[in-house]
């Protein structure tokens, strides 16, 4: 036994580690893999994770609430889901608390056809747009009509399958569709390249937040450093993303077979103008403001499929901040 | 156990449904325990409802009037039937085609089948670029998933004729039509109820397959929105309503064939 612990302390000696074993750890994606996780997967193959002593698996996601879910039943440590999702879960009983943001801007969008000829919110007015029910777009829609100044009546949702979102649209069943900005690659895919129109919601007057990483309280009990040595690592790989999107993609499409590349890096730019911010280059990659986060927590809490309100506190830390900058 | 000692066509309607109630005792039983079961587990093991609801609670959601329940079951029901009748319409047309023609038996049985070995769930959201979307598209695709059984049930029970009887009956120069209206339909009967059991609860999974991927309301619209706002007591209800709605559309098959083909019902609890 002596001899045995002995070896493994010389062993870390040798490879300038913590002698005791990496931690295991999942991460349990938002969804299917987007170029919006090419940053873990940098971090990954620059050894920024085995740096912190984190043995880190990425699962695939299906959708904010199951990554909630699986989050919360403790079969995985980490998720990324929207805020909405993670405080109406949180309002309904689960042990979940948000510690970083993805992006510093969501990404809600619309995405129509070019030929379409929406150029402003108030464009959408009388047209039909597909829509996952009650995606986040939707618990967000009514604040974004209120702020653009559309009257919500006159714009009709259709219900689709998450996966039906482009070709429901390419097939002119419905005028547009909401989904996130991230998704832009897939959907020149299907409509066609310099076919993709879209609108930003958060350059119309929306500021919420969108996607987040988050944790089982139990966690934050047990192992709160482990949040941080997490959020230290893969926000050097979001900072080394930004640098070079390009050997992001690269370190993504060697791991995970079956990614188109092109497409994928295509989006990088408009991924870092959501991530990289003035706010993020002050406080550090995927801090939170309080003031952005009330707001979605109010916005959530009017679409009505909260249990009860989420106080601040109970919804988000920074404690476990990383404060890794953008090098630009 | 009816059909066993009650043979006899002037039994009453109460002794038989006493028999019914003593036949589905059992069951009902199992059922009604499963519930308590669940019921016990969920309070004691105090598992959070948005991650498995107990019964009770799911049931109470069937009160809650933001749910729409009618609206959305109606709109489900109508999708059903119609996948339901329309697959008992194509399933009995295309197996008299089949049994027909040898030659036609060998072009499209094989077809068929391919067909059948297309995973639906994967096509549906094509049928919504093709169809678009709403109750229509998803009798269509109900139909496709429920058809097939009706196909090869009615086909077997066509060909499935006594040869002894087919032979004595042309020897006794009967027409084709004749034979098929006096020997191989009512024949074929007990394996066309067959069918339609088998129909009556694919057309319930086909409908709501339908609904998940496009549709404005239904139930099985409910379960999806379910799912992404966690509310796991109104995906249950909405469970519910489908296995009573299906369960129902069964028993009315069954009753059918009590009136139309009372032999074949009796020989069930032989098999």
């Amino acid at each position: 036994m002596r001899i045995k612990s002995f070896l493994l302390g010389l062993a870390g000696l040798a490879f300038a580690f913590p002698a005791a074993a990496a931690d295991k750890a999942t991460l349990q994606l938002n969804w299917f893999h987007l170029a919006d996780h090419a940053p873990i997967y940098v971090a990954l193959k620059k050894g920024y994770y085995a740096e912190e002593g984190i043995d880190l698996t990425v699962v695939r996601g299906a959708g904010s609430a199951d990554s909630a879910k699986k989050v919360d039943l403790g079969q995985a440590e980490f998720g990324i889901s929207d805020a909405p999702t993670v405080v109406t879960a949180i309002s309904k009983g689960a042990n979940l608390k948000m510690v970083a943001v993805v992006f510093d801007k969501a990404g809600n969008n619309v995405f129509f056809k070019k030929s379409a000829n929406i150029r402003e919110p108030k464009d959408l007015i009388g047209k039909k747009i597909a829509v996952p029910p009650a995606d986040s777009h939707r618990v967000l829609w009514p604040a974004f009509a209120s702020v653009n100044k559309i009257d919500e009546s006159k714009v009709t949702m259709v219900n689709v399958k998450p996966e039906g979102k482009q070709a429901i649209v390419a097939a002119n069943e419905v005028d547009a569709s909401f989904d996130l900005y991230t998704s832009y690659a897939i959907w020149e895919k299907v409509l066609g390249r310099g076919q993709v129109g879209n609108l930003l919601w958060a350059d119309y007057g929306l500021p919420i937040y969108g996607h987040t990483y988050f944790v089982n309280t139990d966690l934050i009990a047990k192992n709160p450093k482990l949040i941080e040595r997490f959020l230290r690592a893969t926000h050097k790989g979001w900072r080394d993303a930004h640098a070079d999107p390009a050997a992001a993609m690269d370190a993504m499409t060697a791991a995970v077979p079956g990614l188109d590349r092109e497409a994928l890096l295509a989006t990088m730019p408009q991924i870092m103008d959501l991530c990289i911010t003035e706010r993020s280059k002050k406080n550090g990659i995927g801090w939170i403001e309080p003031e952005i986060m009330q707001k979605t927590i109010d916005i959530t809490y009017a679409g009505g499929k909260m249990d009860r309100v989420v106080k601040l506190d109970e919804a988000f830390s920074n404690a476990y901040s990383s404060r890794i900058k953008p090098v630009r | 156990m009816p059909g066993q000692e009650n043979r006899s066509p002037e039994t009453s309607l109460g002794a038989r449904l006493a028999a019914a109630a003593g036949y589905y005792l059992p069951s009902a039983l199992v059922i009604l325990s499963m519930f308590l079961l669940w019921q016990l587990a969920v309070e004691l093991l105090h598992v959070k409802e948005y991650i498995l609801p107990s019964p009770l609670a799911a049931f109470k959601t069937l009160g809650k009037a933001n749910y729409q329940w009618s609206v959305n079951f109606l709109t489900t029901l109508y999708a059903v039937l119609g996948a339901f009748v329309l697959s008992a319409i194509l399933g009995v047309a295309l197996a008299i085609i089949i049994v027909w023609n040898d030659m036609l038996m060998r072009t499209i049985m094989p077809i068929l089948v391919l067909f059948n070995t297309l995973p639906k769930v994967a096509l549906a959201p094509l049928f919504v670029i093709w169809l678009g979307y709403g109750v229509w598209p998803n009798i269509v695709i109900g139909t496709t998933i429920a058809f097939f059984p009706m196909v090869v049930n009615t086909a077997v029970g066509l060909a499935a004729a006594e040869p002894e009887m087919l032979e004595l009956v042309r020897a006794l120069q009967a027409s084709r039509w004749q034979i098929f209206v006096k020997i191989r339909f009512p024949n074929a009967l007990p394996y066309i109820f067959t069918g339609l059991k088998l129909n009556a609860t694919m057309s319930v999974i086909g409908a709501i397959v339908g609904e998940f991927v496009a549709s404005e309301r239904g139930l099985g619209s409910l379960i999806i929105t379910g799912g992404v706002t966690m509310e796991t007591p109104m995906i249950f209800a909405s469970l519910m309503l489908i296995s009573a709605l299906g369960l129902a559309l069964y028993g009315v098959v069954v009753a059918v064939e009590q009136l139309v083909a009372p032999w074949a019902f009796r020989e069930e609890p032989n098999k």
